[in-house]
C-alpha cells in the first residue's frame, strides 16, 4: 500500500485551488514526509513538494488514472530532492560542513542511538539515502524503486546495502567516540 | 546491518515523518503559481500550434507554386513541409559530467554551428573509449528525457528538436560501473543515427570515468534522447 495513497475518504470537496487543492490536501503531508526523510530539512520538504505540486498542476489532464497521481507525485518529489542537492552542490558542501561541526539535523543534541541513526541516514549520498527511504520507510518493492531511480533491480540493491553499511560504520564510530 | 538496527532505522523514519502534520490548507502562492504554469502551457501550446499550421500552409502554398495545382488530402504525407536533420558537421558536442554516488552523470550538448536550422530526432548511439583507444564494452539502457526526470512540461515540437544557428539540444547520459576499471581517461563519441555521422565529444568532465563497484556486473549507460537545451 502506498503511503502517498491517504485520507482517500477525507473530506475535501470544498477546498481552494480546485483539482489541484483536493489533490494537496489529500497527498500533501505525506509527500512532504517523505521530502522532508531525503532532505532532513522541514521548510526545504515543504518547498520542494510545493514545487513538485505546481510542476503536476500542468499536467492534471493527462492523469486519466487518479491511482496513478500519487505514483507522480512520488517521482516527482524524489526527483526535486535529487536535482536539489545536484544543482545546488549543497551535498559536498553539507558533508564537509558537517564532517567538521555538531549535528545539524535534530532538535536536541541527543546522542541517542535513535538520533546517530538519524543524523547519519542525512550524511549518505543522496541516491543512497532515497534508495533506503523509499525501501524501508515506503516499503517499495526494488523493481519500484529502480524505476523512480532509473537505475536496474541490483543497483537499488547495491546502494540499500552499501548505504546500510555506511550507516553502520557512522553509528559506530559515534558510539566509539 | 542487523535486522534489529533495520527495524530501528525503519521506527526511526516512521517517527521523524510523524513529526509532519496533515495539511488543512491550500498555500495561495502554490495555486497563484500553479495557474500561472498552466496559462503560460496553455499559451505555449496555442503557439506551437498556430506555428504548426502556418508552417504547414506555408509548405503547401510553396509545393503548389512549385508543382501547380495539388488537393491536399488527409494523411497524405507528401503535403508536409520538409525537413533538413541535422549532419556531423553542422553540430559541435560538449559534454558537462560530475560524480554521483558511483556514477558520472550529466548531459551531452549539441550546438548547431551551421547556417541554417536543422533538426535532432530520437536518440544517438554513444560509445566510449580508454585512453588506449579500446571501445569500452557497455550495456547501453534508454532513460527518460531530463524534462519528464524533472515533471517539466512537454517541450513544444517534442519529439523533434529543432535547432536554429547557434542553439543547443542536450542528450542526458550516466555511466556507470566502469569494470575493468580504466586506467586513464575515457573519451567519448556521439553517432547522430539516420546517416548523420559521428561527432567527437570533448568537454568538461569528459575524461571523469566512474569506479569500479560491481567486477561482475557489466559497465552501464544511460542515454535519454535529444531534447531542447534546458533555459536554451
Amino acid at each position: 500500500m502506498s503511503r502517498l495513497a491517504t485520507r482517500e475518504d477525507a473530506d475535501v470537496t470544498d477546498v481552494p485551488g480546485g483539482r489541484l487543492g483536493e489533490l494537496y490536501v489529500r497527498h500533501a503531508a505525506e509527500a512532504t514526509r517523505l521530502a522532508y526523510l531525503l532532505t532532513g530539512d522541514r521548510q526545504l520538504a515543504e518547498d520542494l513538494v510545493q514545487d513538485a505540486f505546481v510542476k503536476l498542476a500542468g499536467r492534471l489532464v493527462h492523469l486519466r488514472d487518479p491511482g496513478a497521481f500519487d505514483a507522480y507525485l512520488r517521482r516527482t518529489v524524489v526527483n526535486l530532492a535529487n536535482s536539489h542537492f545536484r544543482r545546488k552542490r549543497v551535498e559536498r558542501t553539507y558533508l564537509s560542513r558537517t564532517a567538521a561541526e555538531p549535528p545539524v539535523f535534530g532538535e536536541a543534541p541527543d546522542t541517542g542511538r535513535r538520533d546517530e541513526l538519524w543524523k547519519g541516514l542525512q550524511r549518505l549520498p543522496i541516491r543512497q539515502r532515497t534508495a533506503i527511504v523509499l525501501r524501508v520507510y515506503e516499503d517499495l518493492p526494488e523493481d519500484r524503486v529502480a524505476d523512480i531511480l532509473g537505475c536496474r533491480p541490483g543497483t537499488v540493491r547495491s546502494l540499500v546495502s552499501r548505504g546500510l553499511a555506511e550507516l553502520r560504520v557512522h553509528v559506530r564510530s559515534d558510539d566509539d567516540g | 546491518m542487523m535486522d534489529d538496527d533495520l527495524r530501528q532505522l525503519g521506527g526511526v523514519l516512521r517517527d521523524r515523518a510523524a513529526e509532519v502534520p496533515q495539511v488543512q490548507d491550500v498555500p495561495p502562492t502554490m495555486v497563484a503559481r500553479a495557474r500561472r504554469r498552466v496559462a503560460r502551457n496553455t499559451v505555449v501550446f496555442v503557439l506551437g500550434a498556430a506555428v504548426i499550421v502556418v508552417g504547414a500552409s506555408a509548405g503547401l502554398a510553396t509545393l503548389g507554386a512549385q508543382h501547380g495545382p495539388r488537393v491536399a488530402i488527409p494523411g497524405d504525407s507528401g503535403s508536409s513541409a520538409p525537413s533538413t536533420a541535422c549532419a556531423a558537421p553542422d553540430l559541435r558536442a560538449e559534454v558537462s559530467l560530475g560524480g554521483a554516488m558511483g556514477s558520472v552523470e550529466g548531459s551531452i550538448r549539441l550546438t548547431n554551428v551551421g547556417g541554417a536550422t536543422c533538426t535532432l530526432s530520437g536518440r544517438p548511439t554513444v560509445s566510449i573509449f580508454s585512453s588506449q583507444g579500446h571501445e569500452v564494452v557497455l550495456q547501453v539502457t534508454a532513460s527518460e528525457p531530463q524534462w519528464q526526470a524533472d515533471g517539466a512540461p512537454e517541450p513544444a515540437g517534442w519529439p523533434v528538436v529543432s535547432l536554429r544557428p547557434g542553439s543547443a539540444a542536450s542528450v542526458r547520459v550516466r555511466w556507470s560501473n566502469a569494470c575493468p576499471q580504466l586506467s586513464g581517461p575515457a573519451s567519448w563519441k556521439l553517432d547522430l543515427g539516420n546517416g548523420g555521422g559521428t561527432l567527437d565529444v570533448s568537454g568538461a568532465g569528459a575524461s571523469l570515468v566512474p569506479p569500479c563497484n560491481g567486477p561482475s556486473e557489466p559497465s552501464t549507460l544511460e542515454v535519454g534522447p535529444f531534447e531542447p537545451r534546458a533555459g536554451a
